[in-house]
């Protein structure tokens, strides 16, 4: 149960910026700058951050959708990110992603069925027959009925087709999914069903949850362990109770703040943070989170903080933590 | 289906007010016949022709004459030819549907799998070249091309022929396999032209299509499947981006029968093209309704075609 399952060790991912009629590089935008964490098998990292935080980059990243700059991934103890993509493809059937739109994910000309089936074609020598079959099962296991199968994508609600998602990335039994912020485009009472789904899902088939979101309830909710971005670094990583019962960092304190508490007659002090995110392409010097940060000195100005750990598996980038 | 066939009944009104827009702008035009009592051994029928196609009747009474007529394969007397129009242009639309078909279909092959090379190569040498040629291509007026490749390679090398095309054209070659390479000796030029040309539109067309759908999310999650790029291009992104295309490609019905006036002017092919420009020149209104009447219909067809096979290629959308 304890095998390590993923490890991403210092990952760069920078976007150059093109401009002028010769396509110059005048810059970048640092998207992810320097993350590292490892995940245990059918455990879930909750991966959170503001918009912009380099969150959804990571998540693609990992399943190498779009190349890295620096860094290492190793996904049950292979270097995946030196591979081609040729070579890193038979891996897909380990590793698989549920992506954020419902809406537009899915091929609109294809059936729901051929979809779903669609990764056995590929990667699996399974007759028509025993495609169908799974196709079924997948359904039921998602609570969709065998007979959506022959419907489009169209013809459904927006918690069905992510549902339809879901049972696409579990067709061929991967290991391990990347849960890009499935539930952010539903409405509540349909993010709880989603939620919960995942959760069983992870129980009966033992699979690693690389959860992003940007609602930290559902984070404390399915994470064993979080990691905190801001500007694309990490600013806290530790299991579940070290950052949400005793979060170090003020950027996680802030955060955890402005989660809605549903009790009308609670009282808190609220961290309002000043400002707008920066822009990634100019970060601020020294910690990246000085300029909103209510609690920045001088150091924080000129120093960069180092990820360091302040309690056993309890990480803070932070010079006051 | 009760959608159809209320589409198919919409197009009698469309057909019969676009036909007689046409009718009216001729009829101002005057008295085709006038010309024939120059003519001493015709000046005799030209009352009895004039009677026949209600030119002594006012224009509405001749348009529901002239359609009551055309519909019955009657299409009315040609002052230049001196005969049937009906036997005018039966003669004249198999070499017009020749080039027609064959640069059409050339021109949507190559221009959708340039398009989507483009696409799939953005931003490339092999893009920037393809947006040049098509640009080049789309700008210059067919006269250019024709008569630059009238003087290379008909005058200087005599690689093919001009001209001609007639009913009974070379008799004297009997052998299939022959008659076969005169024919395209004569009909290559022009079908590479109005390939050239008509090829743009195409290229451009599904090159904006394809970039569109390969952004699109579900492109990502063929990705994430792990299908091999081949397959995500063809099965996911291809078949997507052919649902504009082929509007596209059902508007362009009427260039079947040649929409292609000039070039076949220039060539001196005797198609119906042609035959539009001289009757235009000889004030043969009969022959001018009988090529437009038969554009009209290829458009409306064209156009209910569109919105069918757009119900067939995407299923999101249905006829309702």
């Amino acid at each position: 149960m304890n095998d390590v399952l993923l490890e991403v060790h210092d990952l760069v991912k920078w976007f150059p910026i093109k401009r002028g009629v010769f396509g110059r590089v005048q810059g970048h935008v640092k998207a992810v700058d320097g993350v590292s964490f490892s995940l245990r098998q059918g455990e879930t990292l909750g991966l959170v951050g503001e918009s912009g935080s380099g969150k959804t980059t990571i998540g693609r990243l990992v399943l190498k959708l779009i190349p890295h700059t620096r860094g290492r991934i190793v996904f049950e103890g292979v270097d995946i990110t030196s591979m081609n993509y040729s070579q890193f493809r038979p891996m897909k059937k380990d590793m698989q992603i549920i992506f954020q739109d419902p809406y537009s994910s899915l091929n609109p000309r294809m059936t729901v069925g051929e979809i779903i089936a669609e990764p056995l074609l590929v990667h699996t020598n399974m007759t028509q027959k025993e495609r169908e079959k799974r196709v079924y099962e997948l359904l039921e296991k998602v609570t969709l009925r065998p007979e959506h199968a022959r419907r489009y994508p169209h013809e459904f609600s927006g918690g069905q087709r992510q549902r339809i998602g879901i049972a696409r990335a579990l067709a061929l039994n991967p290991k391990f999914i990347v849960a890009d912020e499935p539930i952010s485009a539903l409405d509540v009472s349909i993010q709880a069903q989603i939620t919960n789904l995942l959760i069983d899902l992870q129980r009966d088939m033992n699979i690693s949850f690389l959860f992003i979101a940007h609602d930290l309830s559902v984070v404390k909710h399915m994470a064993d362990s979080v990691l905190v971005l801001y500007l694309g670094k990490p600013m806290e990583y530790g299991k579940n109770e070290d950052v949400f019962v005793h979060p170090r960092h003020p950027y996680t304190q802030a955060l955890l703040s402005a989660v809605p508490v549903p009790d009308p007659d609670y009282k808190r002090e609220r961290i309002i943070l000043q400002g707008e995110i920066p822009s990634p392409i100019d970060p601020p010097k020294g910690c990246v989170f000085h300029t909103r940060c209510p609690y920045a000195t001088d150091k924080c100005k000129t120093e960069i903080p180092q990820l360091r750990e302040v309690a056993t598996g309890h990480f803070v980038a932070c010079h006051y933590a | 289906m009760n959608y159809l066939i209320k589409r198919v009944l919409q197009l009698i009104p469309t057909f019969l007010v676009a036909t007689l827009i046409a009718f009216i702008l001729f009829s101002l035009v005057g008295d085709p016949f006038e010309g024939l009592r120059q003519d001493p051994r015709l000046a005799s029928q030209v009352e009895r022709l004039r009677r026949i196609y209600g030119y002594d009747k006012d224009p509405i009474t001749r348009y529901f004459l002239w359609i009551k007529n055309f519909l019955q394969g009657e299409w009315g007397y040609s002052i230049m030819a001196k005969r049937a129009v009906f036997q005018v242009v039966m003669e004249r639309l198999p070499v017009s549907l020749s080039i027609g078909i064959v640069n059409t279909v050339l021109a949507t092959l190559f221009g959708i799998l340039l398009g989507i090379y483009s696409a799939i190569h953005l931003y490339s040498a092999a893009d920037y070249a393809a947006t040049a040629l098509v640009f080049f291509g789309m700008s210059m007026p067919s006269f250019f091309f024709g008569v630059m490749a009238l003087f290379f390679f008909v005058v200087t090398i005599p690689l093919f022929n001009v001209g001609l095309m007639t009913p009974g054209f070379h008799p004297d070659i009997a052998n299939l396999f022959d008659k076969t390479i005169e024919y395209g000796r004569h009909l290559a030029l022009p079908i590479f032209i109005l390939t050239l040309l008509g090829m743009g539109g195409f290229v451009r067309y599904s090159r904006s299509a394809m970039l569109e759908v390969l952004h699109m999310d579900y492109i990502r999650t063929a990705r994430a499947k792990g299908l091999p790029e081949s397959v995500v291009i063809r099965k996911h992104a291809l078949r997507n981006a052919l649902i504009p295309i082929v509007t596209l490609l059902a508007l362009s019905l009427p260039a079947i029968i040649g929409a292609a006036p000039i070039t076949e002017t220039i060539f001196s092919i005797n198609g119906l093209g042609k035959l539009y420009i001289d009757a235009l020149g000889a004030n043969d209104i009969m022959v001018l309704m009988a090529d437009l009447t038969l554009t009209i219909s290829l458009v409306i067809i064209g156009n209910l075609l569109a919105d069918i096979l757009y119900a067939v290629v995407d299923p999101r959308v249905t006829l309702e």
